[in-house]
């Protein structure tokens, strides 16, 4: 068993992070939401139906996942089955301009760094227009530098267009920069621990959130509920060590 | 720069043909004038023409149906994992097989004509082809199958845009391993069933000693067999441009 008894609500355009030690099941709870696995028990509703592929949500994933044998537009155009082919070309336009990437459109992901595939591959999920935005870990294999615009990228375009997100990562610090809601899971089985409002302020991006007192405090408190929990799991690598 | 070294390399392989036209005894090896010579006399008697036309008609029918037959029955092999693991040790027993031990058979059941050729042909392209479309399907990348299912993709969307163009490079080794075992097969037919074409010529003038036809015919052979796997080479690179590109 992934998950065992997470008992969630997210509101409209709301912003929320599931925040967890590896095996908690995040990326299992991204896929129930995704409606591309059925939960055993239970049940995920969005818009108060079961969620259906290509319908409700949308998902950006750590490793881009963009087609190597289609140019940055295709690549968005491919994520549109239901439309027809001229409205999927109009709208991969739009959205690669969004994200800043209209010079790309024909290049194909070799081509591209590894902030643009990645921006590529958000694009094409806010081109899906879908009632969720999914994203499981997506910054993790981008450089420090890359990533911290993709956040500041990211932020951006969630206050242009206000979406629903579901947002992965083990990072503290992007938890609290870009969440209104913290989630906190435990693994083995992934169990809902505790939930956490963000306070800040929006738009964040043009203050640094990081100098406030009040973000060191929340980091410290996350921080010590995560460790807590990995030095617990006799399965993590670091079980019973002594880590401050 | 590699065309140059090329044209280096065949002017070599001219020099160690005339060198060994002139120290073998006996006329063994003819010398390349007298292999010009011989070619324009075989086209001006028409025969180089009509065996050419007969050799790749039976090549080429035998090699598009091994491509019609072999491309969906390995796809079909890859995508139904039950089909596939319930075949597949048949298929590549019978790709081990060496094919010529079917040809009495074949003989028997469709004579010495066109179809019992074609069918030679067909049954020596045709594993490879099956076998490494079936390999480059099972090599799908499911990362890229979850995200377009994530879409709404249904399952002929997913085999048109990610599993069959991922298992390109697969399937242009099978092509050109068909390709090439289908040539073979095409001489062994000929020499085996009714002789004719440029197997045919091959065995009359390898019989009767005459040299300078019989390279003639062995430079023709080895000619369709470069332009056949260049040509290939040639739609593996128009299919994988995006690979050209790997370099930033």
């Amino acid at each position: 068993m992934a998950l065992d008894g997470i008992n969630l609500d997210i509101a409209r355009q709301e912003f929320v992070v599931l925040l967890g030690p590896s095996g908690c099941g995040k990326t299992t709870l991204l896929r129930l939401i995704a409606g591309l696995i059925a939960p055993d028990g239970g049940s995920v509703q969005v818009g108060g139906q079961s969620p259906r592929p290509g319908r409700d949500a949308a998902m950006v994933f750590q490793s881009f996942r963009l087609l190597p044998w289609k140019t940055a537009a295709e690549n968005i155009a491919f994520a549109l089955p239901a439309l027809p082919a001229a409205e999927a070309r109009a709208r991969a336009a739009t959205y690669l301009d969004l994200v800043g990437l209209a010079r790309f459109a024909q290049r194909y992901p070799a081509e591209l760094s590894g902030g643009m595939r990645q921006r590529l591959a958000l694009a094409r999920a806010l081109a899906a227009e879908p009632q969720i935005l999914l994203m499981d870990e997506p910054f993790a294999s981008l450089d420090a530098q890359s990533r911290e615009l993709m956040q500041g990228e990211l932020m951006r375009l969630t206050a242009v267009r206000p979406a629903t997100v579901v947002f992965v990562t083990h990072s503290v610090d992007e938890a609290l920069l870009l969440a209104d809601r913290i989630v906190l899971l435990s693994p083995r089985p992934g169990r809902l621990v505790e939930t956490l409002d963000v306070p800040f302020p929006r738009p964040r991006w043009q203050t640094d959130l990081r100098a406030e007192p009040l973000f060191a405090e929340l980091r410290r408190h996350l921080w010590d509920r995560l460790r807590d929990m990995v030095l617990t799991d006799p399965q993590s690598d670091f079980y019973g060590r002594q880590i401050p | 720069m590699i065309p140059a070294l090329r044209i280096g390399f065949l002017g070599l392989l001219l020099l160690l043909w005339v060198w060994s036209a002139q120290t073998m005894p006996r006329n063994l090896i003819p010398t390349p004038g007298a292999t010009v010579d011989a070619g324009l006399r075989l086209w001006a008697e028409g025969r180089l023409q009509t065996a050419l036309i007969d050799s790749l008609s039976i090549y080429l029918s035998g090699l598009a149906a091994a491509v019609l037959v072999g491309i969906p029955l390995g796809a079909l092999m890859g995508g139904i994992r039950l089909f596939g693991r319930t075949v597949d040790v048949f298929v590549f027993a019978l790709a081990a097989t060496p094919r010529v031990a079917f040809i009495p058979l074949i003989i028997v059941i469709l004579g010495l004509g066109f179809e019992a050729k074609t069918f030679i042909v067909f049954l020596g392209a045709v594993m490879p082809i099956i076998l490494n479309t079936y390999a480059g399907v099972l090599n799908r990348d499911e990362e890229l199958i979850e995200m377009a299912r994530s879409t709404g993709a249904g399952l002929p969307r997913i085999y048109r845009h990610i599993i069959l163009p991922g298992a390109v490079p697969f399937l242009v080794v099978g092509l050109r391993l068909g390709a090439t075992i289908g040539l073979i097969n095409t001489v062994v037919a000929e020499l085996y069933t009714a002789v004719k074409g440029l197997g045919g010529l091959l065995a009359l003038y390898g019989n009767t000693f005459r040299m300078a036809e019989y390279f003639v015919i062995v430079l023709m052979l080895a000619l369709i067999g470069v332009i056949v796997t260049e040509g290939l080479r040639l739609i593996e690179l128009r299919l994988s441009r995006w690979r050209l590109h790997d370099r930033l």
